[in-house]
């Protein structure tokens, strides 16, 4: 299988059809990210179709200095931008806009009420925090991929990120007494100490607790 | 509420987990470190450990502390928790349908397509606009119109030539200046075409980089339309004098419309 770098070689050679290629291999991870900021699935999969547009109108730009994946993210949050600008929208992600939810994936979720108040937590982030945290902790990214994205360095990504999860982390323990939310904390709890680091589980010596 | 409450019971932890296990080394180096670099910064070093990001130096230092410090062991276990309860909250529902993706993947095909079509006619309309500009400042057209199949045509050429020469010079000074895009490498391979491409090229019907000689730069050449209006007729100048009577004839007539 050809490794996107060469397929941009092609398109840049007149091949349009690798072009074609890359669309296949990036139009879903795309929609995810734009659906997370725009929370419309048709603004969403406007996004998709002008952000593919403009990376083959500038594909003689993309000189592989990034992966290709993260120049076309780049792309695709510069253009919701302008979306959201054209709207009368001052930023990202706003409230009013609902996120198409899967009934059928509820259960793998945390309760509803939870999830709407963390939404609402990390909507109210600015810009940069919200877009590094979810980045980071959504699409699994590197800060190095992050900061590209971001068109800053790697450092500041990593500080919009740290900022943005102090800050969340201030805010969901001061809401410990919502509803639900400390039963559910305390089965996170244990999730999480089960879950492996460096090998070797992350449960505390007893003796300490 | 963490920071600053758990980061002062950090030190008092650490001292007093020293005291009780009376466990020196491990035990005292926490409070060292606690000690060496304050508290003020203690968050910021736990999302870095969170994240493995950490430098190797810190990272064990922040071990130590884990080992003998409660209050610390609390400020990561809430980061984390925070991190969890955050991946967890993700309610973003993609389209599973795989004929979803097909006509995503259409529509956006189609739009390429369609923007290129687009870019295409405006390129060909600008070119042709600008071609017979300076054809009629020149007054080919009534030249040529009167002069093809003629004794005359010779003579009506190399006067075209020459001017066209003195113009051509001019406006490649004047593109160059402005920060022309046509890099003069790309430009050399352009004039190296074949003579069928120039003809095809000067009647709009392919641009420029379609028709360069395989392992050309085309990325170099970024077809801005006044650009290559001048190119193209550069082409038609330059190489006037080598096309056959009835390619001429052919090419200032399409030239004309």
């Amino acid at each position: 299988m050809k490794s996107d770098v060469e397929l941009v070689l092609e398109v840049k050679s007149g091949e349009r059809k690798a072009f074609s290629e890359l669309v296949l291999r990036h139009q879903r991870s795309l929609l995810r990210l734009t659906l997370r900021f725009t929370r419309e699935q048709s603004l969403a999969e406007d996004v998709v179709q002008e952000s593919f547009l403009k990376a083959y109108q500038k594909i003689h730009l993309f000189e592989g200095r990034s992966s290709f994946k993260s120049w076309l993210f780049q792309i695709a949050l510069n253009t919701a931008k302008n979306r959201f600008r054209e709207r009368s929208h001052d930023s990202l992600g706003l409230e009013e806009n609902q996120m198409s939810v899967d009934s059928s994936a509820e259960s793998g979720m945390v309760h509803d009420d939870i999830r709407k108040r963390i939404r609402s937590e990390v909507d109210r982030l600015p810009d940069k925090q919200r877009m590094a945290l979810t980045l980071r902790v959504f699409e699994d990214m590197s800060f190095k991929e992050i900061a590209q994205i971001m068109e800053c360095p790697y450092d500041t990504a990593k500080a919009n990120y740290r900022h943005a999860l102090l800050k969340l982390r201030e805010k969901l323990e001061v809401d410990n007494a919502l509803e639900g939310w400390s039963e559910f904390s305390s089965a996170l709890e244990t999730m999480w100490d089960a879950l492996p680091v460096n090998g070797t589980a992350r449960m505390m010596p007893e003796a300490e607790q | 509420m963490s920071s600053k409450r758990d980061q002062s019971e950090s030190v008092v932890a650490a001292g007093l987990n020293s005291k009780m296990t009376g466990d020196g080394v491990a035990q005292n180096k926490s409070v060292a470190i606690i000690r060496r670099f304050g508290s003020v910064m203690k968050d910021d070093w736990w999302v870095e450990h969170l994240e493995q990001e950490d430098v190797p130096l810190l990272h064990e230092d922040l071990e130590i502390l884990l080992q003998n410090s409660r209050a610390d062991r609390r400020i990561l276990e809430s980061l984390k928790r925070t991190r969890v309860v955050l991946k967890k909250s993700d309610d973003v529902a993609l389209p599973e349908s795989g004929a979803f993706y097909d006509d995503l993947h259409a529509r956006i095909m189609a739009n390429i397509e369609a923007e290129e079509e687009s870019a295409s006619a405006t390129r060909s309309a600008v070119l042709t606009q600008n071609v017979r500009a300076k054809i009629n400042r020149l007054g080919l057209s009534a030249a040529f119109g009167s002069g093809l199949g003629t004794g005359v045509l010779p003579l009506m050429m190399m006067m075209v030539l020459v001017t066209l020469a003195v113009l051509r010079q001019a406006d490649r000074s004047a593109s160059a200046a402005a920060g022309g895009h046509i890099e003069a490498s790309v430009l050399a391979a352009a004039y190296a075409m074949p003579r069928e491409a120039k003809i095809q090229v000067s009647r709009g019907s392919v641009n420029v980089a379609e028709r360069l000689p395989e392992g050309t730069d085309a990325s170099q050449l970024l077809l801005d339309p006044s650009t290559e209006g001048e190119f193209v007729t550069d082409v038609v100048a330059s190489r006037l004098d080598q096309l056959p009577a009835q390619d001429a004839q052919a090419l200032i007539e399409s030239l004309k419309d």
